[in-house]
């Protein structure tokens, strides 16, 4: 009897998402603080809809598409985001620890107070992206656009910038260190007010 | 509820359009022969885009860039909010490139931005392959 309840609960935490909410998210383009985790949604056309508070965590959403989406207060912890269209998308407050993000495009997203720690967002693309207050930790964004962006309130200082486009990033009450401010100067990028530049040893 | 507002804007937008060799500003290029030898690239922009405002004022001037597109290239710009758009050359989103020649054929598409280098790489192999 122990023995088959271990084994449904070892299931029911591997696969963790719940086909129901997934059927729902398809049926009505809605699903709001449902259990995506785990699961595999890569390809699928999203756009639009409301899926707000949900988690996505370990999911895959590789090539999949949810321009405009309603994504505010979702989890990505470890989702694999690679090509994923995040084109106007709300992501606000959302948790983007160890995503893989590579290639994704997050142009016009709102990422204001998202978490992103460990991720990968190198080759992305986030022209006129908003990371307003958004808390960022050793992220990758080498060879990113990041041209037109907001970073108000941010510590980049632990992530990797080198390769970025900075043409008209808006940086303010920013920490950087002195070779990120240096890229960003010559990339045309706006120091707003209060930007610090920093040595790298401080960290 | 987008998808429908898009899916009409599509087929309105392709009801209203003409062909490109029936576009004024292309058939202009081409009026007096002098640009013959040379293929269109149709820039689809907006004011309020960043990326196409990156491309014109950085990518398109750099030197290297600017010496190729000057002597294989004639542009021209549509703003995809105020401009009609010629049928068939459809966008997701801007800047898009096409690259036209002169019976109105595409050969190239590039789309979004790029680093000068990466972009003359592009704008080249394109070229190569219509040689």
């Amino acid at each position: 009897m122990k023995l088959f309840l271990f084994s449904i609960v070892t299931t029911l935490t591997l696969y963790g998402y719940d086909q129901m909410d997934i059927d729902k998210l398809l049926k009505d383009e809605e699903c709001k603080i449902c259990d995506f985790s785990n699961a595999n949604l890569s390809g699928i056309d999203l756009s639009g809809f409301d899926i707000q508070e949900s988690d996505f965590q370990n999911a895959n959403l590789e090539n999949s598409n949810l321009f405009m989406t309603e994504l505010e207060g979702c989890n990505f912890q470890g989702a694999n985001l690679q090509n994923t269209i995040f084109w106007k998308a709300n992501l606000r407050f959302s948790n983007l620890t160890n995503v893989k993000a590579k290639k994704a495009n997050f142009k016009g997203a709102n990422l204001q107070n998202s978490t992103l720690k460990n991720s990968d967002l190198s080759y992305s693309i986030s022209w006129k992206a908003d990371f307003t207050d958004a808390s960022i930790d050793t992220t990758d964004f080498s060879n990113s656009e990041l041209g037109d962006a907001k970073f108000y309130h941010n510590d980049i200082s632990s992530s990797n910038l080198k390769g970025a486009i900075l043409w008209q990033t808006k940086f303010k009450d920013t920490t950087l260190i002195f070779e990120q401010c240096n890229d960003a100067k010559k990339e045309e990028a706006l120091f707003l007010e209060n930007v610090i530049c920093q040595k790298k040893e401080q960290y | 509820m987008i998808k429908i507002f898009f899916l009409f804007i599509l087929t309105i937008s392709s009801i209203c359009a003409i062909q490109i060799t029936q576009d004024l500003s292309f058939q202009n290029i081409y009026k007096d022969n002098q640009n013959n030898d040379k293929l269109v690239l149709m820039l689809y922009s907006a004011k309020t885009c960043p990326q196409c405002a990156y491309m014109k004022q950085k990518v398109f001037k750099n030197i290297e860039v600017k010496k190729f597109m000057d002597k294989q290239f004639v542009i021209l710009e549509k703003d995809v909010n105020r401009d009609d758009l010629p049928q068939g050359f459809d966008y997701f989103g801007i800047p898009t490139m096409f690259f036209v020649n002169k019976e109105g054929n595409q050969v190239g598409k590039i789309i979004g931005s790029s680093r000068a280098k990466p972009f003359l790489q592009q704008i080249q192999n394109i070229v190569k392959e219509n040689k």
